[in-house]
């Protein structure tokens, strides 16, 4: 049944199309009688001619004879003997209208009578012309090199219509059946393709039009003959028109065979008309019936008004409803009535904007059938789910992506018939459209079964491409590479082709899918193929959203943008929103999210720049710091749009409610944040946020791709971030370092540097310090020679020593995680991309090392056997810290196994034995305390315990040693810590504690 | 264009709505009023011009209010019991209304009697007012104590588009 339906409506469809087209072009040479715009004419004659054509092989016999005999007039018209005078196009119109209504009710089109029309039309052709008789004239038409009639019907003008150079002549036997099931080809499609290159003239197919497609469904061979006219010779037509050898009989061509003296009596009297048995008022009133049973078009607007004023009676009803007397059976009987008609006429109203997906699915096995054939590719089209419904608008506006996403499947997806072979896949790739209902929402799936994308091969692009550069893109995982093709101007394609690479990439598809408030999700298998994932709302009229309140007002946060709710209470409104730069973040589980505050949105006009962010920061800031201690609270709604993702701190959170959307007023529809508005149960007007456009006036930016922020190490680890300033030494480079690091900047004139040796000295404080040129140690770039430079005096240095800075750039916080793969040297911690500049961390006790290595005289000289070697427990949280302080304990000798909480560092003293556990106090899951306490509880009462962190005050420190640790030291001091690991190592130290009670 | 001119054709006996103004008398035709209402609980429209007042729904059709004295350069005002919003019809713009402090009654306005705005004086208004009605009044009418300028509702949108577009 659906089949016949897609069918049907293939023809209908492309029909409506012409007979639309026809109406006006008539008139329009009804105006320009006199000399007629022949591109006119012929354009008018195509469209009924493919009418014809198209209706001759669905068995629509009143169609075709009425498109023929209009076809031949027209064709007078063409070649000038018929002047397109009103008396000529007011039939032809007459017919066109007569075509219309037929192919409105196509199933019965062919109990309707249309003798009058074509022998008004026929008229014309006898009164203008002389040879209508010889035109009317039936040829025989006969195998090639037999004398056999065939029973078609040629009449001498549908040959006339044959080009000359279509001198091949065929009977093509299609098996319909086959054709829609096996290649999704449907007949009308066929006959289109036939008549690019030739004529179809006749075609005599056992079928009646109204169970076409019960026929078609079934597994049986549906055979149908077609005589065809062409240009293809006799080797060329098997591959022209698709079919094998034995389904295709030459004949002679009748034109050339009418010289000779044929039987031009055989069949003296044309009986074109051979089928119609009138009974023409019935046939009428059938006719009328199915009009009336015709849709009706209608403005959205009118739907909407209507919905609209449902909404306002459901309004009404409510008020009915609580002032109802209940005990009084007639007013109850009367607003129970009401109530149920009420919800009934909602539904009905919404129902009428709803349209099943199977029209949009419909014209998709003609683009793949069409596209298989120009690619040389073999491919199946697979739908599922046509009877899902949804919003018209929200149909229409999928036509373009969805029609993308198959060119796409179909070109870089479906590999060429060999190469699945070789695959071990079946020649025929199979592309499946799935459609259903999820939550209030149409979830399509389009997967493809092809070759799949190899994440190497976005990676390569982005890096060529400039998007990201090499460390970024390996840090990513391998579904955020298949994400970047989905990024503007990321098109995958190697070459362009002219089927999908045609400037519009992916992008555009997510983007207007997301102006649906839909999303788009992709995901790929390289060997197994792709799957697109489309998520689109029903519809966009009624839309479910979060309501909030600001200053008093609510507003409507649309759902399908809303990830989640988080409450702050008391201290953690405080303490848990933070300050990077000039934006307020707060740390959601792994990600730094961007707050905004909806409030100073709305106070503010004019899109944010950082100076606003910062002013806005450092008000909360005063503000929390004045409110701690007291009672209070914070909610704020994570949202997303496209790749940007934040949090919107709003005063009060009211809840979800279905709203229905209405457009903001054209006088201020240029404000970016809103997107719409609606009405709310009391009658209240309320805002709907644009998310897209709140993230724009505050300045988010995207978060994706953000991959120096991962992290390769698994677990996880909590996303730390640092303070550091950054400096200028040589021209090329830009230095970081952690501001705990540095004890202070002095402003030096290098007028006053002395020399000794190759080394250079300035006196600070009154000490000889030593001043470190960093081309000494790094390879780097030279500064240029300058009077006023700076002296960088590092922490923890017992000993004078400065770093030599030419230009102070400024201090920012940034991600604690490094990268230590690209860039990377022997005295560097590490680089990371901070404001698009890659920038190198310095390691300044490895710097120090390295220009004045006696100085760390202390330091093992001979190298550790490894069997020797003290095994080290380290528990450490940040990665940064964790690798840090793990590279001094390596290189001063010692063997260091690392975990990221107490919890993971007692599992590893479960299963392995260490000299020296190293643990960080602030940790998740299990902090220091707690491991400690554990860890002596749990037989490990003598092994040396040094606790490291940041946290210095003495209450630390006593609390640290309370809980069972035997030192306590700071982190960040490298020398000290060397000395202290040494010392509760030695054995002295051991048997000191041995001794301890 | 075309309305406009069809409004001055038809004009010959015309009635207008007066409303008031600190002190000034104004009139819109009262075909081009849809609906006068007393309701005036505002949804604000945060950056939105300060002469937008805000939206309004009225029985299910939201409706823009514009704020007729920040229009003509007056100080914003509170809202009383006598503040009004005037709804037009339709054809004037898509659904909005102005805000006006009190509405007055209907005058038959004769259209021979109407002078040019350009050439009248007239001294009740400050000079800024004058400049800004300009653009969306039609001419002044006289009455027997006091001047009613006429006002284009057709042209107040306009008149605002252009001010929206900074």
């Amino acid at each position: 049944m659906s089949e016949q339906l897609s069918i049907m409506d293939d023809f209908v469809a492309e029909a409506k199309e012409h007979l639309d087209s026809i109406e006006e072009r008539f008139l329009e040479l009804e105006k320009t009688a006199g000399h007629p715009d022949p591109e006119l004419v012929n354009q008018v004659f195509r469209s009924i001619h493919s009418i014809k054509g198209a209706a001759g092989f669905l068995g629509l016999e009143k169609v075709k004879e009425l498109s023929h005999v209009m076809e031949t007039l027209l064709q007078m018209v063409r070649s000038g003997e018929v002047k397109p005078l009103p008396t000529v196009i007011a039939p032809l119109l007459e017919g066109a209208d007569f075509l219309k209504s037929m192919v409105a009710d196509i199933v019965s089109s062919n109990s309707v009578d249309v003798s009058a029309i074509c022998t008004k039309l026929s008229t014309l052709i006898n009164k203008n012309t002389q040879a209508e008789a010889e035109l009317g004239q039936v040829v025989t038409i006969h195998e090639k090199g037999q004398k056999e009639e065939i029973p078609f019907r040629l009449d001498e003008f549908t040959l006339s219509l044959v080009p000359p150079h279509c001198s091949y002549f065929y009977i093509l036997s299609y098996d319909l059946s086959s054709e829609v099931r096996v290649n999704n080809v449907s007949p009308v499609a066929l006959i289109l393709e036939l008549m690019k290159t030739g004529e179809v003239l006749d075609v005599i197919a056992e079928v009646q039009v109204d169970d076409l497609g019960a026929y078609l469904d079934q597994k049986p061979p549906l055979t149908c003959s077609l005589l065809y006219a062409t240009m293809l010779g006799p080797e060329l037509i098997h591959v022209g028109v698709g079919l094998e050898p034995e389904k295709v009989r030459q004949i002679a061509d009748p034109r050339v065979k009418e010289k000779a003296p044929a039987k031009p009596d055989a069949a003296p009297v044309p009986v074109p008309e051979t089928v119609p048995e009138p009974a023409p008022a019935k046939r009428e009133g059938e006719l009328k019936a199915a009009k009336s049973n015709e849709t009706i078009r209608l403005p959205v607007e009118i739907l909407d008004r209507l919905m609209t004023l449902a909404g306002e009676l459901v309004l009404v009803r409510n008020q009915q409803l609580l002032n109802t007397d209940m005990n009084n059976p007639v007013c109850r009987g009367i607003t129970q009535r009401l109530d149920l008609v009420t919800s009934e006429l909602q539904d009905t109203i919404m129902r009428t904007r709803m349209q099943p997906i199977g029209n949009l699915f419909a014209k998709l096995p003609r683009i793949c059938h069409d596209l298989s054939k120009k690619l040389g590719k073999k491919i199946e089209l697979e739908l599922s789910g046509k009877e899902v419904e949804l919003d018209k608008n929200i149909l229409e506006a999928l036509s373009d992506p969805l029609t993308h996403i198959i060119r796409n499947c179909c070109d870089h997806g479906v590999e060429m018939p060999e190469v699945r072979r070789k695959a071990g896949k079946p020649e025929c790739g199979r592309v499946l459209v799935k459609a259903a209902h999820e939550s209030g929402q149409i979830n399509l799936s389009i997967s493809d079964g092809g070759k799949g994308i190899d994440p190497a091969m976005p990676r390569k692009k982005a890096i060529e491409k400039g998007f990201k550069t090499e460390a970024e893109v390996n840090a990513m995982n391998d579904k955020d590479a298949l994400g970047m093709i989905l990024l503007p101007g990321f098109s995958t394609a190697e070459k362009v082709s002219d089927v999908s690479g045609r400037g519009v990439g992916m992008d555009v598809v997510k983007t207007s899918i997301e102006k649906l408030g839909g999303t788009l999700d992709l995901t790929s298998k390289a060997g197994e193929g792709s799957t697109v994932k489309l998520q689109a709302p029903l519809t966009l009229a009624i839309i479910p959203s979060l309501i909030v309140e600001v200053g008093g007002e609510r507003f409507a946060i649309p759902q399908v943008n809303l990830e989640e709710l988080v409450s702050l209470f008391n201290n953690d409104v405080i303490v848990k929103i933070e300050q990077a730069m000039d934006q307020e973040v707060y740390r959601l589980r792994q990600e730094l999210l961007p707050m905004v505050r909806v409030k100073e949105v709305l106070a503010q006009p004019d899109p944010f720049d950082s100076k606003t962010r910062a002013k806005i920061a450092k008000k909360y800031r005063k503000e929390a710091l004045l409110n701690k201690g007291k009672m209070c609270s914070l909610s704020f709604a994570v949202v997303k749009s496209g790749f940007k993702r934040f949090g919107l701190i709003v005063d009060n959170v009211i809840g979800m409610e279905e709203i229905v959307v209405k457009p903001m007023h054209p006088e201020v529809r240029n404000l970016s944040i809103y997107s719409g508005v609606t009405v709310m149960g009391d009658g209240m007007v309320s805002l709907i946020f644009d998310i897209e456009g709140l993230a724009k006036h505050s300045g988010i930016r995207e978060i994706f791709g953000a991959g120096v922020e991962e992290t390769h190490t698994a677990p996880p680890l909590k996303q730390e971030t640092q303070a550091v300033l950054l400096f200028q030494y040589g021209p090329r480079e830009t230095f970081a370092l952690p501001l705990p690091l540095i004890r202070r900047i002095e402003k030096i004139s290098m007028s006053r540097v002395e020399k000794a040796g190759n080394k250079e000295y300035i006196e600070v404080d009154g000490i000889s310090t030593r001043i470190l040129r960093l081309e000494e140690v790094l390879k780097t770039s030279t500064a240029e020679p300058a009077d006023q430079m700076y002296l960088l005096l590092p922490m923890h240095i017992k000993k004078p020593f400065g770093i030599l800075i030419s230009h102070l750039s400024d201090v920012v916080t940034v991600s604690a995680e490094l990268n230590t793969e690209s860039h990377m040297q022997d005295g560097l911690l590490g680089s990371l991309l901070v404001r698009e500049h890659m920038t190198l961390f310095l390691d300044i006790f490895r710097l120090i090392e390295k220009a004045e290595p006696q100085w760390f005289a202390h330091k093992k000289s001979s190298p550790v056997k490894p069997e020797e070697k003290k095994r080290l427990l380290l528990v450490e949280d940040t990665n940064f810290f964790l690798q840090l302080v793990k590279g001094y304990l390596e290189e001063d000798g010692y063997e260091v196994h690392t975990a990221v909480n107490g919890r993971e560092g007692l599992a590893q003293l479960e299963v392995e034995t260490f000299d020296l556990v190293i643990s960080d106090i602030e940790m998740p899951e299990m902090n220091g305390y707690e491991f400690l306490k554990a860890l002596r509880a749990g037989g490990h009462r003598d092994l040396p315990c040094l606790a490291l962190t940041s946290l210095s005050s003495e209450a630390d420190r006593k609390m640290a040693l309370d809980a069972g640790f035997d030192e306590y030291r700071l982190k960040i001091n490298r020398e000290d810590l060397l000395e202290t690991v040494t010392e509760l190592l030695s054995p002295s130290f051991t048997e000191r504690k041995g001794d301890r009670p | 264009m075309k309305n406009a001119a069809r409004t001055t054709d038809s004009w010959k006996n015309m009635e207008f709505c007066s409303f008031q103004m600190a002190e000034q008398l104004y009139g819109v035709n009262i075909i081009d009023i849809k609906e006068i209402t007393s309701v005036t609980r505002f949804t604000l429209i945060h950056h939105a011009p300060s002469h937008i007042k805000g939206y309004l729904n009225i029985r299910g059709l939201v409706h823009l209010v514009l704020d007729f004295r920040q229009m003509i350069g007056l100080e914003p005002a509170e809202i009383t019991e006598d503040s009004r919003v005037i709804l037009l019809m339709p054809q004037v713009g898509p659904s909005f209304g102005i805000l006006v402090d009190r509405i007055g009654n209907v005058v038959t306005v004769n259209e021979d009697q109407i002078s040019e705005r350009r050439g009248s004086r007239p001294q009740a208004e400050s000079s800024d007012t004058e400049r800004r009605t300009h653009s969306f009044s039609m001419g002044v009418y006289m009455l027997k104590e006091e001047l009613l300028v006429l006002i284009n509702a057709r042209q107040l949108l306009r008149k605002t588009s252009n001010d929206t577009t900074r």
